[in-house]
């Protein structure tokens, strides 16, 4: 009879150990909200990627996506758009370019704070003689800040072009006083400097940042300096290129362009462009993973965090994998994101998130879907 | 009390309630939301959002009271009020804070007098004016930045002016400024008689010229006050500044109850009523998770119901003036 307690009492020892040590590896699965800022008419290039990834990952996680859409880019409105993030009552919210491209990342991130809300940022290159950077490193609600280095699209454009035997170029993009226009020409001018390519005019107008002024744009080159062998856009060929790409076709002009465009595949194959620097887009993924993180009470980086994120390069070896492993896919599988998040591993670790961070290129997206 | 007693308060309440539709609209919407947001809407916070994203359109609307009675509307404060920000951005980082505010003062003043010139000497009517003037400020304002989204300064004085206190504070100052030009002096009231009828009004003798003018020098005083607080909630000036102002006061006038016609037709409480319905309207929609394009379908359906239902009420009102002088005459 003993004996026989003995046992019961032992196997219910060993039942019991065998939960503890069940539930110490996976922490419960929280639905937090997480907010970003929708956009009503996203190219599908760029930013719905952007978006796509943010609301995948999330969901992978585990948790709920609020989507606010600003009604203009006007500071006011995107502060509403925020404010509106908050007040429906968001744990955390991850915020791209527009924000601190209209100055309002210090603003954004005392308001985060203010309402005890985890703030991340992605495509957003925090200088670090900044009131943002102070606000940043000063707030406990501030998470990270991911960023591309743009002065390596600019001078990788002129590298290809160079690599390509063109000695003579102009550029077209978003305005020297832009945050990322002007980072993109910096870079673009080191490049000519270095590789002995003359740069016969840099030009930027916004107003011209549509189908219709990309035309305008290639006729201005070829007719303004015939003596032109490749242009180099510096931002926004998805808007410029169905208006720009049936100029420049077959003047034997070489353009390489940065940031992607949906349409961009056919003009690389028929060699109208030689390369398109692009593909930023994982950024948000990387914010939500972070947050969350930090929402669990694990964060991955003790104190603010600023990240760097990787162009992908396209030409025309590669172009036709885009259709298969970038527009409208998810980047990274559930498993892999959930293995970055305390609540599905805890041993969840940053070297993790740099992995995958690391390993982002077009062989490795496309790896996923062979 | 007889059948005469209860037809008379019968048609006074009657004439309180469609006198304040937009207030009882304003109710409505804000019921309506709240049950719809399961009371979030109501929550301290979101009050406090709703404050923060409505006191620079009434402090707009409170500002164009004066260009309304007179039957006009200024698109230009869109874009007087960019200038504004980024002149004020510019001299808040060269010289500090009175610098700044008399660059911004300046500014709005001078934009202010050049539509109020041309108003005042010529037949162009406010609407063309001011949709040209907004133009050329729009061209100006990104020449001027180097085609810069913002000219930013220094948080410190977004810390020191972006408090709900100051916003509170400056509302209601410049509110009761407002008001009182409005209601108790020659100013506001020779405004109301110039929308009721220039000619008339310049034949009893009033100035109407510099009337005319006094109305868009005060649009560009307002384009100031709204363009440093803009500066200061923004953290920079921004040629963006006062994106859609033109507009968003010209719906939020009318959905408080104002007409385009001027004189009679515009009350001052319709700017801080229409800000709220405006304010509030997009708050509410955001919250249930409508985009921007299907608000802002639901926006301009609610606008012409609106106007509609306010055009029919001031017929009536017309109407039922006409009888009763008609029986006077008779009599």
């Amino acid at each position: 009879m003993k004996k026989l307690v003995a046992m019961v009492l032992a196997v219910c020892m060993l039942l019991s150990l065998t939960c503890v040590i069940g539930s110490a590896n996976a922490a419960e699965v929280k639905n937090f909200k997480i907010g970003y800022l929708d956009q009503d008419s996203a190219d599908a290039g760029q930013t719905l990627p952007t978006i796509d990834n943010i609301v995948w990952t999330i969901e992978a996680l585990g948790c709920t996506p609020v989507g606010v859409i600003p009604a203009s880019n006007s500071p006011d409105d995107l502060i509403t758009a925020v404010e509106n993030l908050i007040n429906q009552g968001c744990d955390a919210v991850v915020l791209r370019n527009l924000i601190h491209m209209n100055g309002l990342t210090a603003t954004v991130i005392d308001m985060c704070e203010e309402a005890g809300v985890y703030c991340s940022f992605f495509n957003t290159k925090i200088a670090e003689d900044s009131d943002a950077y102070d606000a940043a490193t000063e707030s406990e609600y501030f998470v990270s800040a991911h960023y591309n280095e743009n002065t390596e699209a600019g001078y990788k454009a002129v590298e290809v072009l160079h690599n390509a035997g063109v000695t003579k170029i102009c550029a077209f993009g978003q305005p020297v006083s832009n945050l990322t226009g002007g980072e993109r020409y910096n870079g673009l001018v080191q490049a000519c400097e270095d590789f002995g390519v003359e740069l016969l005019n840099f030009s930027a107008d916004t107003s011209l940042f549509n189908a219709e002024g990309g035309a305008t744009v290639a006729e201005n080159f070829l007719n303004a300096y015939p003596e032109v062998e490749g242009i180099v856009i510096t931002g926004g060929v998805s808007l410029l290129l169905p208006g720009y790409a049936p100029v420049v076709q077959g003047t034997g002009v070489k353009t390489v362009g940065i940031d992607f465009s949906d349409v961009m595949g056919q003009y690389i194959k028929d060699g109208t462009l030689e390369s398109v620097i692009g593909g930023h887009v994982a950024g948000g993924a990387y914010a939500v993973i972070m947050v969350v993180n930090e929402l669990y009470g694990h964060p991955l980086v003790d104190g603010p965090a600023f990240i760097k994120d990787n162009f992908l390069d396209v030409n025309p070896e590669n172009v036709d994998d885009l259709d298969i492993c970038y527009f409208h896919q998810q980047f990274y599988t559930d498993e892999e994101l959930q293995n970055c998040v305390y609540a599905f591993n805890e041993n969840a670790s940053m070297d993790d998130l740099q992995q995958l961070i690391d390993e982002y290129s077009v062989s490795f997206l496309m790896e996923k879907h062979q | 009390m007889g059948e005469k007693g209860q037809t008379a308060l019968g048609s006074k309440v009657k004439k309180m309630l469609v006198s304040n539709i937009p207030v009882i609209g304003l109710i409505l919407i804000i019921v309506i939301f709240s049950f719809l947001t399961d009371g979030l809407l109501l929550k301290r916070n979101n009050v406090k959002a709703i404050i923060n994203q409505s006191f620079l359109l009434m402090i707009a609307c409170l500002g164009s009271v004066f260009i309304f009675l007179q039957g006009g509307v200024d698109l230009s404060m869109t874009n007087a009020i960019g200038m504004c920000s980024i002149m004020g951005a510019f001299a808040l980082n060269a010289g500090g804070l009175v610098p700044c505010i008399l660059a911004v003062i300046a500014t709005g003043l001078v934009l202010g007098s050049i539509n109020g010139v041309i108003y005042a000497n010529t037949k162009i009517s406010p609407f063309i004016l001011t949709l040209a003037v907004n133009l050329v400020l729009d061209g100006l304002n990104y020449t001027v930045t180097d085609q810069r989204a913002v000219i930013p300064i220094k948080r410190a004085w977004q810390k020191m002016f972006n408090g709900m206190d100051v916003k509170i504070g400056v509302l209601i100052v410049f509110g009761l400024i407002c008001y009182y030009l409005y209601a108790f002096t020659r100013f506001g009231k020779e405004s109301r008689a110039v929308g009721a009828g220039q000619e008339s009004t310049r034949q009893s003798g009033v100035n109407v010229k510099k009337v005319k003018f006094l109305a868009f020098l005060f649009t560009g005083l307002t384009s100031a006050v709204y363009a440093f607080m803009a500066m200061m909630k923004g953290g920079g000036g921004a040629p963006a500044a006062g994106a859609s102002v033109g507009f968003n006061v010209m719906t939020a006038m009318i959905l408080g109850g104002s007409t385009m016609d001027g004189g009679m037709n515009v009350n001052f409480k319709s700017a801080i009523v229409g800000s709220l319905i405006t304010v509030v309207l997009t708050n509410g929609l955001s919250m249930v998770g409508m985009t921007a394009t299907l608000q802002e379908v639901v926006r301009g359906v609610i606008f012409v119901v609106v106007v509609v239902i306010a055009i029919r009420a001031r017929d009536k009102q017309e109407g039922n003036r006409y009888v009763i002088r008609k029986k006077k005459n008779a009599a």
